[in-house]
């Protein structure tokens, strides 16, 4: 059950990754072939290329947090024993927590101003909102994930499930 | 200026005991904000930053190249590279070693992040320098260092971040950056001739290659150069813009990994998710360097040390030196993205209030940084080519970058005394 969670969630976020990738590629492409070709540019085509990369950025954001994979600068970890190495690392990862959360609740806070102001984009008037909320559901989930992976590597369990390092 | 020291205590101090550097970064820039404008504002900054960085059309030129580095991997055209280089070069002293170097530079054409390069590199050039006879200190000294080149030589990821982090024009760094990036390749071949002169049992030589076959073996790379000609041909007549170039890069490579039939819809997936996390691992580190930033600018740290350098009466080149000491310093203890994002701007501000030129600063500090990449005890490249080669010892992989360290340290004290090594090329493609 919590296997196929896991294989769900982890399609979940790379079509997140996939979909928007692709279409910044085809849609840059499109955009400069229309414009040398037909003299004709796709209208409004950053505005797309801009909410796209905002998805992008947010749904990759799961899947480096959970596998740790931040660029971190430690280098004390050699004089640690295990244990301390494991109540240094729930300390980091608290740190982490707090930091996302403020994230989260931030993006919640800016998307609600978004809602109150009707912020749209210039050419296509696509509202800012929806993308706000999406990026505050992506930290949301970073931060659930955060979670799992500090309480599992806090007790020390062996990794049972590796699919969610 | 204590305000802001105690701030990049705090940040050290997290960062050292582990805690991701952006999250690191977010948290000590924020609640210095609040410290000193109080906390609405300092919220409001924050979720502004976020929102505005990451919604944001020219900064997809990031995840764009680093797609392209990624389809042209898949296209494992590193090898036909590697044996092309190899035919013309072999069979000079130390000919393998300079095939390294060479294709080193070819690959950083296309790819933009030197850990990517070496450990590319490593694999398919170690293994046939150890077969001749090569030392594994010659042989993985050669591609640890030689992966630098790939930061120089256009695309860069990191001169892309020190772009987007100082409002730096993309293009321009990417202008500026090639004459040094070339030059450093020379360094590099010159080192190496020095070194096979002083004791010619570190380079040993292959069979020559008849011409023939080596015109067969460069007909494998007709894609790359079609490639390099027109992103860095169409980026530097202005005809595309970075971003555009960027795109175009990125579908050109995939083309040729589809041509030669190395990439399945597995591996489509698996370069567009690794393209992903590593934007998202960037553009964090970014949200954090920026509103640290504010922080830092709020404190007037900036000016505190432009002050101090004219009590001091030190001149440019002075001040330029005490940096470049700082970052070989840094360098050795701290991971590059992070020692960019954190010093980059400050010294920025500082330097330019001296008239140092920012496009000029940018490529003076990648080269730093990348010289970071080699030095004990945390150089990435070394790393890298130790995580690819475990039975080489760190010690002589290290010991093996020596001579282009020292080429690099020529490369930072010629672009010091002859800025127009980097300046002129922006008036040729202005």
């Amino acid at each position: 059950m919590r296997q196929s969670f896991n294989q769900w969630l982890t399609r979940l976020l790379y079509c997140a990754c996939v979909l928007p990738l692709s279409l910044i590629l085809v849609l840059t492409f499109v955009d400069v072939f229309m414009r040398y070709v037909f003299a004709s540019p796709v209208s409004g085509s950053s505005e797309i290329i801009q909410m796209a990369m905002a998805i992008t950025i947010f749904a990759g954001l799961p899947l480096i947090t959970r596998e740790r994979g931040h660029i971190t600068v430690s280098l004390i970890d050699g004089f640690f024993g295990s244990a301390a190495l494991r109540a240094k690392q729930t300390v980091c990862d608290l740190v982490s927590l707090f930091a996302l959360a403020l994230l989260a609740w931030r993006l919640w806070e800016q998307a609600g101003r978004y809602v109150k102001t009707r912020t749209e984009t210039l050419v296509l008037a696509l509202p800012m909102a929806p993308l706000t909320y999406v990026m505050f559901a992506f930290t949301v989930l970073t931060v659930a994930l955060l979670v799992a992976v500090t309480c599992r590597d806090a007790v020390g369990r062996p990794d049972l499930d590796g699919s969610v390092a | 200026m204590i305000t802001a020291l105690i701030g990049f205590a705090f940040v050290l101090g997290l960062a050292f005991i582990g805690v991701p550097l952006a999250f690191a970064l977010i948290l000590v820039g924020a609640g210095g904000f609040a410290y000193l404008r109080g906390l609405d504002p300092a919220l409001s900054m924050l979720s502004q930053q976020v929102v505005d960085v990451s919604a944001n059309y020219g900064l997809s030129v990031l995840p764009m190249f680093i797609l392209m580095g990624l389809f042209v991997f898949r296209a494992k055209l590193s090898e036909d590279l590697y044996q092309c280089a190899h035919s013309w070069l072999g069979h000079r002293k130390g000919g393998l070693a300079h095939a390294t170097v060479a294709s080193c530079a070819v690959f950083g054409a296309v790819s933009g992040s030197s850990v990517a390069t070496c450990a590319t590199m490593s694999k398919v050039a170690i293994p046939p320098m150890l077969r001749l006879g090569y030392s594994p200190t010659v042989s993985s000294g050669a591609v640890a260092s030689a992966g630098v080149l790939a930061a120089l030589i256009p695309p860069s990821v990191p001169l892309i971040v020190y772009g987007l982090l100082t409002e730096t024009d993309i293009r321009k760094l990417f202008i500026a950056t090639i004459v040094p990036g070339l030059l450093l390749a020379l360094l590099f071949i010159l080192s190496l001739v020095v070194t096979v002169a002083i004791k010619p049992s570190l380079g040993p030589t292959a069979e020559r290659v008849p011409v023939r076959e080596r015109l067969r073996l460069m007909n494998g790379l007709w894609g790359l150069l079609v490639l390099f000609v027109i992103v860095l041909g169409g980026m530097y007549s202005g005809i595309f813009t970075v971003t555009e170039c960027a795109a175009i890069g990125a579908i050109g490579a995939l083309a040729i990994a589809l041509a030669r039939r190395r990439l399945s819809l597995d591996g489509f997936v698996e370069c567009m998710v690794d393209t992903a996390r590593t934007t998202a691992m960037i553009f964090v580190i970014l949200f954090g360097a920026l509103t640290f930033a504010n922080f830092v600018s709020l404190t007037g740290m900036t000016f505190d040390l432009v002050m101090l350098i004219e009590n001091m009466n030190l001149s440019v080149t002075g001040v330029l030196i005490a940096i470049a000491v700082i970052y070989l310093i840094l360098g050795a203890i701290m991971e590059s993205m992070g020692l960019l994002v954190l010093t980059a701007p400050i010294f920025l501000a500082v330097v330019a209030n001296m008239g140092v030129d920012p496009v000029w600063f940018g490529i003076f500090v990648v080269i730093l940084i990348e010289l970071g990449m080699l030095s004990p005890p945390v150089g990435m490249n070394v790393f890298t080519v130790k995580a690819v080669c475990p039975e080489i010892p760190i010690r002589a992989i290290f010991v093996g970058t020596i001579p282009y360290v020292v080429a690099t340290i020529v490369l930072v004290g010629l672009v010091i005394a002859f800025p127009h090594i980097i300046t002129t090329p922006l008036q040729w493609f202005s």
